[in-house]
């Protein structure tokens, strides 16, 4: 394990920017918001990657910070007034832009994953982005047990709420 | 049965989280980062600080006027047992010295 504190923070950006992002635009409440929130994350992955001893995956660590910054803006965003601003982070719109349709079962699914407990919303956005219960459990405390258990009814919630969704 | 279908559903989910990246492309010019995070770091933290001091005086100022008339006297209590604690000790000590 201890090899990866040799991942550089470039390395470490390059694999997880997507998976960052995606997480910024679950916990974001306005359009413009997962921008922010994601420039928001590198600054503090950027900050502690000094402190980083490689005890755990690289990954997981980008990870936990990426839920924690987003889970305390969530608490402190009407006190906001501005945020770090980095200039050389560049977010372009693709070509083809996504249908209509592939942001509506988004935004669904946004609003039934913002409908759960706060744990259960950490566990299921990292069961969404293939984490093994192994990694999740390093990342939330708790037991791969526990987490088997609870996807479990995750599951079951979030299909029943998407479902009528979508209707 | 249930399950094969639950897990269409799941996967169906996957897909819908998969694509939820794809709006954007995200391009970091590297080098201009590490610049910028090395300048602005030290303002990012301050702010951050400050973030939290004024989240903790806004949950104190709700708090403070929830401490009750017992509490606030416990706590005049045990101030004044450790100062009169700290006097004997720093007695103790001045007097050895002399």
């Amino acid at each position: 394990m201890a090899e990866q504190r040799n991942v550089t923070f470039e390395q470490l950006l390059e694999n997880n920017k997507k998976s960052i992002f995606r997480i910024c635009k679950i916990y974001a409440s306005t359009p413009v918001e997962p921008e922010d929130l994601f420039q928001e994350v590198i600054a503090h992955v950027w900050t502690a990657y000094s402190s980083f001893q490689g005890k755990s995956n690289a990954n997981t660590w980008v990870y936990r910070i990426a839920l924690n910054v987003c889970l305390r803006h969530k608490t402190k965003s009407e006190k906001r007034s501005h945020t770090i601003g980095l200039e050389a982070i560049r977010f372009e719109p693709v070509s083809p832009v996504p249908e209509d349709h592939q942001e509506a079962q988004f935004m669904a699914l946004k609003g039934c994953i913002q409908a759960l407990e706060e744990l259960d919303q950490s566990i299921v956005i990292l069961s969404l982005d293939e984490r093994s219960y192994k990694e999740i459990s390093n990342i939330t405390g708790l037991t791969e047990n526990h987490i088997a258990v609870k996807m479990k009814r995750i599951r079951k919630k979030l299909l029943n709420c998407i479902t009528s969704k979508l209707k | 049965m249930q399950n094969r279908k639950e897990e269409f559903g799941w996967q169906t989910l996957k897909e819908i989280w998969n694509n939820s990246g794809h709006g954007r492309n995200i391009n970091i010019q590297m080098d201009r980062l590490l610049d910028e995070l090395k300048a602005k770091t030290s303002k990012f933290e301050k702010e951050a600080i400050d973030s939290d001091l004024a989240l903790l005086r806004t949950n104190w100022s709700q708090t403070k006027g929830m401490v009750s008339q017992f509490e606030k006297d416990a706590i005049n209590k045990d101030l004044s047992a450790i100062s009169r604690l700290l006097r004997r000790l720093f007695g103790i000590f001045s007097g050895n010295k002399r």
